[in-house]
């Protein structure tokens, strides 16, 4: 594929705080994280355990992203074409920074 | 390119890599419990130098002749050493201590084994770092399908 020569971004894990916190809020705001969960193709045992961490108070993002992210390795690269997939793109313009510039292209205007 | 130099090679048994090393992998798998799905796939009396090179651990046929090596309840053992932890030490680290003094001499687990069970466990994270850190070799390939696959922004999309 033509990912491996284009993506030099950094692993999903090394996103700095601030930017996974924010992300991590939108994300919960919008409820999608069963959507994403569907569209990576999670095995039921990892979206259980999301679903359980959930109802213990913790963010539903931040766990997929641990699993997608920690447990698969993907690239902030992969992360917003996921986004850019399921038309998140205000979660693609907050990870905006860590993608290369040529990328950017992909960001819809935002509308009035 | 040609691997100009790797620390170990795939033959290298995991109980002679460097307890550092170690760690740093366990630190790695300790990461949504990947341990124990590392640990719940591992064959009963496997012939680690023998499935030691790029491809020669064929899983399903080993899985389905001889079955797996840690019952659920010893996998259960391993997640009650938790709470005796001391500071720095990691759980992921425990399991990889039982399982690399385990089996008689040839069964002794060997980094070409370990990397060929955590790409069959999916786990990359750890994958890739075996690879790059202790083989010196290229990433393993990802499957086209499911949550390891790859996703790239298409070139031809209509967003364009």
């Amino acid at each position: 594929t033509r990912s491996g020569r284009e993506d030099n971004s950094m692993p999903i894990r090394l996103l700095p705080e601030t930017v996974r916190q924010q992300l991590c809020e939108h994300l919960d705001s919008l409820d999608v994280w069963q959507q994403l969960a569907a569209f990576v193709k999670l095995y039921p045992n990892d979206v259980q355990h999301i679903r359980i961490q959930s109802t213990r108070g913790r963010s539903p993002s931040m766990e997929f992203l641990n699993i997608w992210g920690g447990q698969y390795n993907h690239s902030v690269y992969s992360l917003f074409a996921l986004f850019h997939k399921m038309k998140l793109h205000n979660a693609m313009r907050i990870i905006k920074d860590h993608v290369d510039d040529k990328f950017h292209k992909y960001i819809p205007r935002s509308m009035p | 390119s040609v691997p100009i130099y790797s620390k170990y090679t795939r033959y290298t048994e995991l109980r002679r890599v460097d307890d550092n090393d170690i760690y740093k992998l366990a630190t790695i798998l300790d990461v949504n419990s990947c341990w124990r799905k590392l640990m719940s796939i591992i064959p009963k009396r496997l012939d680690a130098q023998a499935c030691s090179a790029p491809g020669a651990l064929k899983y399903q046929e080993i899985a389905a002749k001889v079955g797996l090596k840690y019952t659920a309840q010893q996998i259960s053992l391993i997640d009650g050493t938790a709470e005796r932890l001391t500071p720095g030490q990691s759980i992921s680290q425990v399991m990889i201590d039982e399982w690399k003094t385990s089996g008689k001499l040839n069964e002794r687990p060997t980094v070409g084994v370990l990397l060929q069970l955590l790409v069959q466990a999916e786990i990359y994270s750890a994958a890739d770092f075996v690879a790059l850190h202790f083989l010196n070799e290229p990433k393993p390939d990802r499957p086209t399908d499911g949550p390891a696959a790859h996703i790239s922004l298409d070139l031809c999309s209509e967003d364009l």
